[in-house]
């Protein structure tokens, strides 16, 4: 079964229309619905509508961010509720009831949120679960949410002096919010934190080292999710006229999971389309059970959900908006053969493994401190685990618009040292000083802040979206767009400054011809290629490369070294883990070989090559004749 | 029972890291595969042991295609594997490694004989493998592949991080095993001195093809050698 | 019954790595399943076997049927799935037996006095089976062959293909102990719990925190959890509401992952190369 499309395949402004055209139809639909439907589609309908903003909010948590919520009806509940409350017992007016309610949800979701977000995958999944199961169980004990009862009687809303009692006006009532609540979930996606949420979401700790706050992100996302769950309760409150119990169910929240599924989480749409899907589906088994099985009451439809969930995994992994798109494709395809025109994006089609040619121009980077001058400081870096020590007490000083080797045999512990200096892991013991600050054992984005960007000894590219896009994640530090921004889609200015950059970059290193192809379809030797220029995109100061010359084709090699010689002229300062000794020795000012965890040579290549430790380390002990074990 | 590699090629994902690689151990024999990292190894030994698929070509146990076999079944075929970074069972005991070796044949599990060839594990047989050193570690999982009565063992750089005279022994325990069990021993090593001290044949990889063959007195002094591992580096060693 | 949940729950994710959502609906299963054999007229201890085997093939069924079918398991895709089967089991049990809870016939035995609170006899059988299954567990994983290669490949999944041992007979043999450990619950608890369709989520996450007491790979941690877990809930039962009994779990839940993640166990040595 392959993988759904990424999510975020095109970096490129054309999707704007589509997704207006979308939107116009949307609102065509909406007004024309009451005039063509029967009464109990109008009823579904409706249903769909308030049941769509939970849904966006899920699509956007787990389908964007890829964070599963098994608590969505908490949130849900809480607007409706805080809604409903301040109707009755305050008697507030509506807006502002209304608006508390979303703003309780959201509040919630902080709350809960700055301690559940530590978590990760299945822990997070069931402490949300268990979110759950307390605000159903608060909603069911307390007495201000009226215990099991509920509270009810709260009057219809007036809109411009018109009452809001049957469903045709319903759904013109709430079909306002949820268009909105798509545009804005599109524009997200597509802005700055969209795409780094995208990104942190392939890859936590690439996003990390180039200065994403995949924590700060992670909980915006979540608060945004509430709010819409929690506006969609406060029309929930308004349409049913009672708030029970009921409402934080568990089972609500498989069904706003199953929405969020069955449509896609592939695109904001499939939450529209997936909340349409399960209530005419849920309305249909409920007509057709009780049918087939006398006696059949309560929540039966839940058969049909259970085994929706389950199919859709197995069968259909990008739900109903990912199979559309797939046999839109497919017919495209066809439509294509038919005019006698290649396909537009076929992998046989793809350049060979030689590199594209560069302008020449080097990528921009930063330089903070005069040549020579100390850029990282690392003393007594150590590290130990359980019993055995990986690093022993390695110091060493990289002076700035200098590129500094770092060799050894396997397992020397060279890419735990680097991993110690680039946050990834904390050390045992010592400090690392990037600028004069203290960067050891801090979060990974903290030093990226600072210029530090590194690359990954095995790949970590950002399969969501294409060349461009991971190029253009680079720039994240030099962006300052945030989640209000993005939102409103206010920030073309800025979005398109990152755009040309990301293009310059591009092609600086020869990625040009490639920058629509999905990061996941480029040859390996290229993906290397570009997660250099993804890491070059960010300005650094100091650039850590983990083994880039793995992979590559000896061009390649060759065409990275020079590029690499040119930044130092820039005054880049660069450190290099390699195997390719050769390379090294060829590149570097300084040389330093790990062996066993220390440092056992340091210095130029001249006198590493010759030093006798370092031939021993490599080759073995030369003394021993092989003829004498016979 | 002999083991051959014909024309393999294989990879991860979009990368070919075996390109087309030959070779051949015949019964009672050591043939060490070196080269430098990168070079194709490992790839080589799982892509033999099923770990992952071989894209093209073919490999035979006693010129019988085991290719596409899953890796759990082939060690009733006789073929053991010694993983890179010895991958022993950290929360079990020596003991419980050990006979966990003998899975596929439980029957007449030669204990007693791999405690004869690693008498360091005797004193250790309750504790826990986590525990071990590393050299110690090495040896169990030798053992364990030993416990299977293997008539091919292939191994992935058993001398990683080890002291020399720890490694040694290892390579005699080898040896040993060739001649007394006539075992096809498959070495993939970076440590050279220490593969070639009791390899019969060498192969010499680089980017996943074979550069050079032969026997390792003359490999030692082949210049090429020198050159795939360090590009050009004077030979102050030699 | 939280001990034997999470039994159930850290077979599976000890080899497979997934959380099993469905690992409460096994309880209910069974329990509602003897119930009706009773009803059709089969003595107590017959429905209890058919009930507890049957739950046991299925929880088989489903792993070889469904979870093998999905090549790439994520840990979104698998809570999904496992969330999925929980959902349509739950369907099911309303379709095939109503939504009214049901109980077993208490089992034969007399209730007994300790020290003035009256221990009912069904509590002695819960407990009797909680021993003899944990004393079994442990037994099975330490010191049998198969026990000791299901820790295998729960520890090193590629040595343990390479030495011999199946995947596939290790996701069978774990999804069987949870089928049979969560069947066992079941029908345990149902004389004094009652059995009804819908409980098995909360119960499955409560079988969960006592087995991230366990941090997800210790039996004897995950058992201990279980009891106390149980533990606590009668005593907070005693002063506030029993309604904010079920709130308790979840507290402690959410407090153990974010301030110790590795539960209660001892973490296992293992030495990094």
């Amino acid at each position: 079964m392959t993988a759904p499309a990424p999510r975020l395949a095109r970096l490129a402004p054309t999707r704007r229309r589509n997704e207006l055209l979308g939107l116009g139809i949307l609102v065509v639909v909406v007004i024309a619905l009451p005039f063509v439907a029967s009464p109990s589609v109008l009823g579904i309908a409706v249903f769909a509508m308030i049941f769509a903003l939970p849904a966006i909010g899920l699509n956007l948590l787990m389908g964007l961010a890829g964070q599963v919520s098994l608590g969505q009806a908490a949130f849900f509940a809480a607007g409706a509720y805080a809604h409903a409350i301040l109707l009755t017992r305050f008697e507030i007016p509506g807006p502002i009831a209304a608006a508390a309610g979303v703003t309780a949800a959201m509040l919630l979701a902080l709350l809960v949120g700055v301690p559940l977000l530590r978590l990760h995958g299945h822990h997070l999944a069931l402490a949300t679960l268990g979110l759950g199961f307390i605000v159903m169980i608060l909603a069911r004990e307390s007495d201000i949410t009226g215990r099991n009862t509920g509270i009810y009687g709260f009057s219809r809303p007036v809109v411009f002096g018109v009452t809001i009692d049957n469903n045709a006006l319903f759904l013109w009532f709430v079909a306002p919010a949820v268009i909105v609540a798509i545009a804005l979930a599109m524009n997200l996606t597509r802005s700055r934190v969209g795409r780094a949420l995208s990104a942190l979401n392939d890859s936590g700790i690439a996003a990390e080292s180039l200065a994403v706050p995949t924590f700060r992100l992670r909980l915006g996302v979540f608060v945004l999710s509430a709010g819409l769950a929690g506006l969609g309760g406060v029309f929930y409150a308004y349409h049913v006229s009672l708030v029970s119990p009921a409402v934080s169910d568990l089972h609500l929240s498989v069904e706003f999971l199953l929405m969020a599924v069955l449509g896609g989480l592939g695109s904001v749409w499939g939450a529209l389309l997936g909340a349409v899907a399960v209530e005419w589906l849920g309305e249909g088994l409920r007509d057709i059970i009780p049918a087939l099985i006398p006696g059949a009451g309560g929540e039966v439809q839940l058969v049909g959900y259970g085994l929706a969930l389950v199919v859709v995994i197995i069968a259909m992994p990008g739900g109903v908006h990912g199979f559309a798109l797939s046999v839109w494709r497919w017919a495209s395809g066809l439509a294509f053969r038919r005019r006698g025109s290649t396909q537009p994006r076929t992998t046989t089609q793809l350049p060979t493994t030689s590199p594209g040619t560069s302008t020449g121009a080097v990528p921009t980077v930063s330089a903070p401190v005069p040549r020579d001058e100390p850029v990282l400081e690392v003393l007594g870096l150590t590290k130990r685990y359980g019993g055995v020590t990986a690093v022993d007490d390695v110091s060493f000083t990289v002076p700035a618009g200098r590129i500094v080797g770092l060799i050894g045999p396997n397992g020397a512990g060279k890419t735990t040292c680097f991993n110690m200096i680039s946050g990834a892991i904390s050390p045992t013991a010592g400090e690392v000083r990037l600028l004069g600050h203290q960067i050891a054992a801090r979060s990974p984005h903290v030093a990226a802040h600072l210029g530090l960007t590194r690359t990954f000894q095995n790949l970590q590219i950002f399969t969501s979206t294409d060349v461009r896009g991971n190029v253009y994640m680079g720039r994240y530090r030099l962006g300052r767009a945030g989640f209000l921004r993005g939102l409103l889609g206010l920030q073309g200015v800025e979005q398109r400054r990152q755009h040309e950059q990301a293009d310059r970059i591009l092609d600086a290193l020869g990625l040009s011809d490639v920058a629509d192809v999905a990061a996941a379809d480029l040859p390996f030797g290229r993906q290397r290629v570009m997660e250099v220029a993804r890491a070059l995109a960010s300005e650094p100061a100091l650039l850590l490369l983990d083994e880039p010359m793995a992979g590559l084709s000896t061009a390649e090699r060759h065409r990275l070294a020079s590029l690499l010689s040119e930044l130092r002229v820039a005054g880049l300062t660069t450190i290099i883990v390699e195997h390719d000794v050769a390379q090294v020795l060829a590149l570097a000012d300084e040389v330093i070989v790990l062996d066993d965890g220390v440092i056992i040579s340091q210095g130029s290549p001249d006198h590493v090559r010759h030093d006798p430790a370092v031939i021993a380390a490599y080759l073995g002990d030369g003394t021993t004749d092989p003829a004498v074990a016979r | 029972m002999s083991l051959e590699v014909v024309d393999a090629v294989s990879g991860y994902g979009r990368l070919r890291v075996i390109d087309g690689l030959s070779c051949e151990v015949p019964a009672a024999s050591i043939v060490a595969v070196v080269g430098a990292n990168g070079a194709g190894k490992s790839t080589l030994l799982r892509a033999i042991d099923g770990l992952i698929p071989l894209w093209t070509g073919d490999i035979q146990l006693d010129g019988e295609s085991i290719a596409g076999i899953p890796t759990e079944r082939l060690v009733k075929r006789g073929l053991a594997h010694v993983p890179e970074n010895r991958l022993v069972f950290p929360g079990l005991t020596v003991r419980d490694n050990l006979v966990l070796g003998a899975w596929s044949r439980p029957r007449n599990a030669p204990l007693d004989d791999v405690l004869e060839l690693f008498p360091r594990l005797v004193t250790r047989l309750g504790q826990t493998a986590g525990s071990l050193s590393g050299g110690e570690q090495q040896m169990l999982a030798i053992g364990r592949a030993l416990m299977s009565r293997p008539t091919v063992l292939i191994l992935d750089e058993p001398s990683i991080g080890l002291a020399p005279r720890i490694v040694i022994e290892i390579m005699d325990v080898l040896a040993r095993l060739r001649d007394s069990e006539g075992l096809a021993i498959l070495l993939v090593e970076q440590n050279l001195s220490a593969a070639f001290r009791v390899a019969d044949r060498a192969v010499v990889v680089t980017h996943g093809r074979v550069a050079l063959e032969g026997e390792p007195e003359q490999l030692m002094r082949a210049p090429e050698v020198r050159d795939v591992y360090f590009g050009g580096l004077d030979a102050a060693a030699g | 019954m939280y001990a034997l949940l999470a039994v159930g729950l850290i077979a599976i994710y000890s080899v497979r790595h997934i959380v099993n959502l469905a690992q409460g609906e096994f309880a209910s299963l069974a329990g509602l399943g003897a119930v009706w054999l009773i009803s059709v007229g089969l003595p107590l201890v017959v429905a209890v076997v058919i009930a507890v085997v049957s739950v046991t093939a299925t929880a088989v069924l489903i792993d070889r049927l469904i979870i093998a079918r999905v090549r790439q398991m994520t840990t979104l895709t698998s809570i999904i799935l496992t969330l999925g089967v929980a959902t349509l089991l739950q369907a099911l049990m309303l379709l095939a037996w109503g939504p009214t809870a049901r109980g077993l016939p208490p089992f034969p035995g007399a209730n007994v006095l300790v020290g003035g609170v009256s221990i009912r006899s069904q509590e002695f059988w819960m407990l009797g089976t909680l021993v003899v299954v944990g004393v079994g567990i442990v037994l099975f994983s330490e010191r049998t062959r198969l026990g000791k290669a299901m820790r295998a490949v729960a520890e090193q999944p590629i040595a343990a293909r390479i030495v011999g041992i199946s995947p596939v007979l290790a996701s069978v043999v774990a999804f069987g102990i949870a089928g049979f450990t969560g069947a066992l619950a079941g029908v345990m608890s149902s004389p004094l719990s009652l059995s009804v369709w819908s409980a098995g989520l909360l119960l499955a996450l409560k079988g969960f925190v006592a087995a991230v007491l366990g941090g997800l790979v210790s039996y004897r941690a995950a058992m201990a959890g279980g009891l106390l877990l149980g533990a606590l809930e009668s005593y907070v039962a005693g002063y506030l509401d029993s309604g904010y009994r079920d709130a308790v779990a979840f507290l402690i839940l959410i407090v153990i992952l974010i301030v110790r993640p590795a539960g209660l166990a001892r973490r296992v040595s293992g030495v990094r190369v």
